[in-house]
């Protein structure tokens, strides 16, 4: 329950549209008890010997009047109420994203997307439900209920309403009861649709495996088992499933039996009037819904309350990398002079260091070349100088500032970075490459894509730069996104640039025209590149082989080649496979 | 390619539906049943009002029927007769046949607690009990009465508390019947419909795991799954409501209308006179609901794509600044998905509460007309409260009918899906009369083969080679320069476009791909673990005895690390294997190979990215296999491969070098400066 409590702000922006939502409900619920009067008195008038039909008119217009006001009424709570709680929805939606853009890029490693995707979409609609249906039904049953039972006990009569409610509480156990059972099958029914996804998922992206040992059958017999069990658990729930409907009707028409056999004889009696047993069984009929949301309700309460409850932990999450208080911007613009020094880094779950005694003295508008094998500390790098991680402090400065006492967003504007995995977004090729300034004109972004040897293959896309990219556009190849990400860093204006393993899937000859572009950009920018190619990096001022996270060879193209180390071999051996002439797309599909 | 549809097909097809109901066919007879079961309970809930109806109007509102007098003793046997002032009063309607007209009728009057007999039929105008019972004004006029003590009238209505029980019992016999009809109607068609989606998926399992290769190239996996997962779970609706409801529905419809008119004439035309205001509204309503519907969806999908995207983009946008942008276009799909609910609501709060307006209404015409008929003694009152009941039954097929259309809806754009894929055809087929293999020896030939994957990228060029029975041939060259082509093609997972593929003299394509691939064993570069245990995943549900399982083991030299495993052999792999070594898994997938015992054993890159123990076992595991039977070795480390009979060089798509290990170095070409650059390097780095 505390989990709700979360919701008071919102709550209390929208506090009048409940108000008056609540009070139109309340407003079609009085119109509804005033029905069965009508009726009654309808009744009885018909019964009177010498009426005429005029008299009838009164209660004919009465009950059109209370149709006009019941349509009004209902119309108005539905949009009060269920508008009030699209509106929270979309505010705790809104919040939530905010949240997401502050957290750190660590915490996505740790939590899948698809689950936070879900947090938005299904844990909200279960709160949304609880903010809409759960008012809604707490209010009408609350009202109906006890107004349903004051009049027909001191308006009817007691004797009849004490036994021809006899059974609805029933009603509202069984809905509770077997509603609970219910949800238990139902998550047994989920498990195995998992469980029955990942074996799938399994045998189709092992499918070379199943195929080459002629396993089709055996693996299509176990997954058709799995299928089985699915079968079984959902018949086991709608064992129970099924009853629900049915049985509570059952319990509905007992105390209707009830209001019809003793109701009719208190009138063969004359205790009542034919009027007040027509009242009655009138009243019967407005306490079903009541009698069955009490059940809902409880599981409504219970399951918006475990959305609720994850909702929270997202929101309660404290950003592992935030301005150290006192973080200042420095009046003078950055210009891009790095120092490292002796750097060690542990990852948080690990025991072994990253990098160990890593120093870097790189002036303004240098090219710095971090070169090694996979694991050997080159991303590490990359990642404490953009602060995905907080590196330990006094170790790496940007202009002789500690980069922990530079705000984040002033590093971040300072740095263009072309993230190795090529991220782009399913916008526009325009917009992904002026994704840093939205305001970019159509020359700069055309410039940036020549720059990166892109702009002739955007232009001939029939919709060229306009082409929409992604699910729902064009699917570009690895090599012309990896061009397009470095089009984005390109027109992005910022003293350092970052390519991180940006030439992967670029061939030789291309890499080379676009090196060859970047020279008289670098001039005045201090520009890192990490690379697996030699060629890529022979013209940097600075070269460091890393290996283990330390650095093993440094210098420039020159004087590590004279130093015939690792870094002699790794050129011969490149230069080798050039002349073997196997490209990086050679292989398609 | 199959691709995700977002727009809402039409509702109705009648080609997928016939499609889908073929599914259902084996339940036929069960179906029937149901629908047996669907016209009991529509029955019951026919009879229900009508039931009140005869309650009331039979027993309940009788205290001033008309009755005719009997000396005692001589009313007509099995009629209720009671004994009152000295002669057996009997009413009228009690008769078999009607008394003669002269025959004087007799009535009770109540007021007020007051009862009084007259002689003659009920007054039509107002009444009033005088003297104490003894005298009724009507009018002006003053009649003789007799007054009825209490004790008295219960006599008198003993008959009608009897009828009231009868009816109590009957309407409780309606109740338990459709109690059951309705349980044993909604699991059956549960049964039907859990039995039709369990075949439907059974074929769309078996449909693309019978596909080639290449079309999962194509087919992302998860797209392919959620075809086997979700996509048949949409039509789990279909078979179990909306199939059968739709019946229920059309059975009530008519149902109610023909004891309408059963009932009264002119109030059963006024009745359906306001169906078609229902029909216009709630197709006005079906047509707006959809767009709206279809709108929420689509801005749903916008806020998951936007958010998948942004999440695991995350760090591009937190390292360009870019959270406010993103945010504010967040803000925008976010508002657009609280716009279109806000304009369901809207709809919803118009349509459900005019429904309800109409009925309130229509109770407002009954009170009226019906009200009118009773005075007019045209009607009793049992009929208008039966046609007030009525009316309400009247509504709830056609507010059913908009759930059923939206759930046919999504049954039709997802079985659209699931016919497109199944009637894909397989492009990669077993040959109309596939000739057997001859006795396994292990003969391969490549006779002339060009392939290339996606049109003119041609990665193989004419190539062409043979191997003998039991030797072992390694393929060598760079990333790309189609070693593993050549290892894809010869397990048929693709067909070359040029040239022949022969298998101990025969052509792969002329024979069954399981009896192909039964002589081949291919050691994949992505090793692949199942779930399961160790034991599962070598013998991968061959009947394979403890012995041969170990002795596969032990042959790959896995048997070292699976013994010292808690389970051994028994170990569950967690998470596909992920707590063991790269190198481990390897050797599990190599043992997994032999154990197969083909006569062909491919490894396809099988020693990259391992650590050097396992890559020493392997080299071992090599060495006892060779000999034994044919075996095809790709590798990146020539020192792998040394020992083979026989080594290929491949540069972009072709055979540039071939011979034995020392061949090549005395050729002094591409494998030469190969061999000496890598032998340099792993002697300085070790």
């Amino acid at each position: 329950m505390r989990h709700f409590r979360a919701l008071i702000p919102y709550f209390r922006r929208h506090r009048w549209f409940y108000v008056f939502g609540v009070g139109a409900l309340l407003g079609a619920d009085i119109a509804q008890l005033i029905l069965p009067q009508v009726l009654e008195r309808f009744v009885n008038t018909v019964q009177r010997a010498g009426a005429v039909q005029s008299d009838l008119l009164p209660y004919a217009l009465a009950l059109l009047a209370l149709g006009i006001i019941i349509f009004a009424t209902r119309f108005l709570w539905r949009n009060f109420v269920q508008g009030a709680a699209r509106l929270i929805d979309y505010e705790l939606r809104r919040d939530l994203f905010h949240q997401f853009t502050l957290l750190s890029p660590n915490y996505f490693n740790h939590h899948k997307t698809g689950d936070l995707m879900a947090h938005a979409t299904n844990d909200l609609q279960a709160v949304r439900m609880a903010l809409s249906m759960g008012v809604v039904m707490i209010a009408d049953t609350a009202f109906l209920i006890t107004s349903t039972l004051i009049i027909m006990f001191s308006t009817i009569s007691p004797s009849l309403a004490t036994f021809a409610l006899l059974p609805l509480p029933l009603a509202a156990v069984v809905t509770g009861l077997l509603g609970r059972q219910i949800h238990l099958r139902f998550r047994a029914v989920q498990d195995q649709f998992s469980t029955l996804s990942e074996h799938v998922q399994e045998n189709f992206s092992g499918i070379r495996v199943v195929k080459s040992f002629v396993q089709e059958q055996p693996e299509l017999e176990r997954l058709m088992g799995h299928s089985r069990e699915y079968f079984d658990r959902n018949m086991r729930l709608v064992r129970i499933w099924a009853l629900i409907q049915p049985l509570v009707q059952f319990i509905q028409g007992l105390a209707f039996v009830v209001a019809l056999v003793y109701g009719g004889i208190l009138v063969v009696r004359g205790t009542i009037t034919l009027g007040a047993f027509v009242a009655f069984t009138s009243y019967l009929g407005l306490l079903n819904w009541p009698m069955q949301s009490i059940g809902q309700l409880v599981n409504l309460i219970q399951r918006s309350g475990a959305s609720l409850q994850r909702l929270d932990a997202i929101f309660s999450e404290r950003p592992e990398i935030t301005d150290r208080p006192g973080a200042v911007a420095p009046a003078k613009p950055l210009e891009g002079a790095l120092q490292v020094r002796h750097l060690t880094f542990t990852y948080p779950d690990s025991t072994r260091p990253a990098t160990s005694d890593v120093s870097i003295d790189l002036p303004a508008g240098r090219t710095l070349a971090l070169i090694g094998r996979t694991g050997a500390g080159k991303s590490t790098i990359i990642s404490l100088l953009l602060r995905v991680f907080d590196p330990p402090p006094g170790t790496i400065f940007l202009d002789g500032i500690d980069i922990l006492d530079l705000p984040l967003a002033t590093l971040r504007e300072t740095v263009a970075y072309v993230p190795p995995d090529n991220f782009l977004f399913s916008e526009t090729i325009a917009q992904n490459i002026a994704f840093a300034d939205s305001e970019l004109g159509r020359d700069v972004i055309e410039e940036a894509a020549a720059r990166a040897a892109v702009k002739g293959e955007i232009l001939q896309f029939p919709d060229g730069f306009e082409t929409l990219l992604g699910e729902r556009g064009v699917t570009l190849s690895g090599g012309q996104k990896q061009r397009v990400s470095l089009a984005r860093a390109l027109a992005k204006t910022a003293p350092i640039l970052i390519l991180d393993d940006s030439f992967s899937a670029v061939d030789t000859y291309t890499e080379e025209l676009i090196l060859g572009g970047l020279l008289d950009l670098r001039q005045n920018r201090t520009t890192i590149l990490v690379a697996h190619r030699v060629s890529t990096i022979k013209h940097a001022d600075l070269i460091l082989v890393l290996e283990d996270g330390r650095v093993i060879e440094s210098g420039n193209h020159q004087s590590l080649l004279a130093e015939r180390g690792f870094y002699s071999r790794l050129h011969q051996r490149q230069l080798l496979e050039d002349r073997l002439g196997g490209s990086p797309e050679g292989r398609g599909a | 390619m199959i691709r995700e549809e977002e727009a809402l097909g039409k509702a109705y097809d009648a080609r997928l539906m016939r499609r889908l109901l073929g599914y259902a066919r084996p339940q036929f007879w069960w179906i029937l049943l149901a629908l047996g079961l669907t016209v009991i309970v529509t029955a019951s809930t026919i009879a229900q009002p009508y039931l009140v109806k005869i309650a009331i109007d039979n027993d309940i509102n009788t205290v001033s029927l008309p009755m005719v007098t009997y000396p005692i003793g001589q009313a007509p046997a099995g009629v209720p007769a009671v004994p009152f002032d000295g002669r057996l009063f009997v009413r009228v309607k009690a008769l078999p046949t009607p008394p003669a007209s002269t025959t004087p009728v007799y009535t009770i009057l109540a007021q007020g607690g007051q009862t009084a007999m007259i002689q003659g039929p009920m007054p039509h105008q107002a009444f009033t009990i005088k003297n104490g019972g003894h005298a009724v004004q009507i009018g002006t006029r003053l009649l003789p009465a007799v007054p009825v003590p209490v004790a008295v009238m219960s006599r008198f209505r003993q008959q009608d508390v009897r009828g009231l029980e009868l009816i109590g019992i009957l309407f409780l016999g309606a109740l338990l019947l459709a109690f059951l009809a309705n349980y044993l109607q909604a699991y059956i068609l549960q049964w039907v419909a859990q039995s039709a989606i369990f075949s439907i998926r059974k074929d769309v399992i078996t449909k693309i795991e019978g596909m080639p290769a290449a079309f999962f190239d194509k087919n992302p996996t998860g797209r392919l799954v959620t075809r086997a997962t979700n996509d048949v779970e949409a039509l789990e609706e279909m078979y179990s409501s909306v199939m059968v409801n739709m019946i229920r529905d059309g059975l009530l419809l008519v149902g109610v209308v023909v004891i309408m008119f059963q009932m009264n004439t002119y109030l059963a035309f006024v009745s359906i006179a306001v169906l078609p205001v229902v029909f216009i509204a709630a197709n006005i309503y079906r047509n707006k609901a959809r767009m709206a519907y279809r709108n929420v969806r689509l801005a749903l999908a916008r806020i998951n794509a936007f958010l998948a995207e942004n999440i695991s983009g995350m760090r591009v946008v937190q390292t360009f600044q870019r959270q406010s942008a993103q945010e504010e276009k967040f803000r925008s799909a976010n508002g657009a998905y609280r716009d279109a609910g806000i304009r369901e609501i809207r709809l919803f709060a118009i349509f459900r509460p005019f429904m309800d307006f109409l009925y309130t209404g229509m109770v407002a015409v009954l009170v009226w007309f019906g009200g009118g008929s009773i005075l007019d003694s045209a009607l009793t009152f049992g009929v208008v409260y039966a046609f007030i009941q009525y009316i309400q039954l009247l509504f709830q097929p056609i507010n059913d009918v908009t759930q059923n259309y939206s759930i046919l809806q999504s049954a039709m754009a997802a079985s659209e899906r699931l016919f497109v894929l199944l009637d894909h055809p397989a492009e990669l087929t077993d040959p109309p009369a596939p000739r057997a293999l001859p006795a396994a020896e292990g003969r391969v030939a490549f006779d002339h083969v060009s392939f290339a994957y996606t049109a003119d990228n041609w990665v193989l060029r004419d190539v062409s080679f043979e191997i003998e029975p039991g030797q072992t041939v390694a393929f060598v060259g760079a990333t790309g320069a189609g070693k593993t082509s050549i290892m894809s093609l010869l397990a048929r997972f693709y067909d070359a476009q040029q040239g022949r593929i022969l298998v101990d003299g025969v052509d792969i394509r002329d024979v069954k791909q399981a009896e192909l691939r039964r002589r081949i064993a291919v050691v994949h570069q992505e090793v692949f673990i199942f779930a399961g245990t160790i034991r599962q995943n070598i013998a991968l549900n061959q009947p394979l005895s403890d012995q041969e399982i170990v002795r596969a083991a032990q042959l790959v030299g896995a048997d070292r690390f699976i013994t010292r495993l808690p389970h051994g052999y028994d170990e569950p792999v967690q998470e596909r294997g992920s707590t063991f070594s790269t190198g481990q898994r390897q050797l599990l997938s190599l043992a997994r190979a032999v154990a197969a015992d083909p006569a062909i054993l491919v490894l396809d890159e099988a020693t990259s990215n391992i650590d050097t123990e396992s890559e020493q076992q392997i080299q071992m595991a090599l060495e006892n296999l060779a000999g034994t039977r044919t075996m095809i070795v790709v590798a990146h480390r020539l020192s792998t491969i040394q020992g083979a009979d026989r080594i290929f060089v491949m540069a972009q798509g072709q055979i540039r070098e071939s011979g034995s290990h020392q061949e090549l170095l005395a050729q002094g070409g591409l494998y030469y400066d190969l061999y000496r650059l890598q032998y340099k390097e792993d002697f300085k780095l070790t």
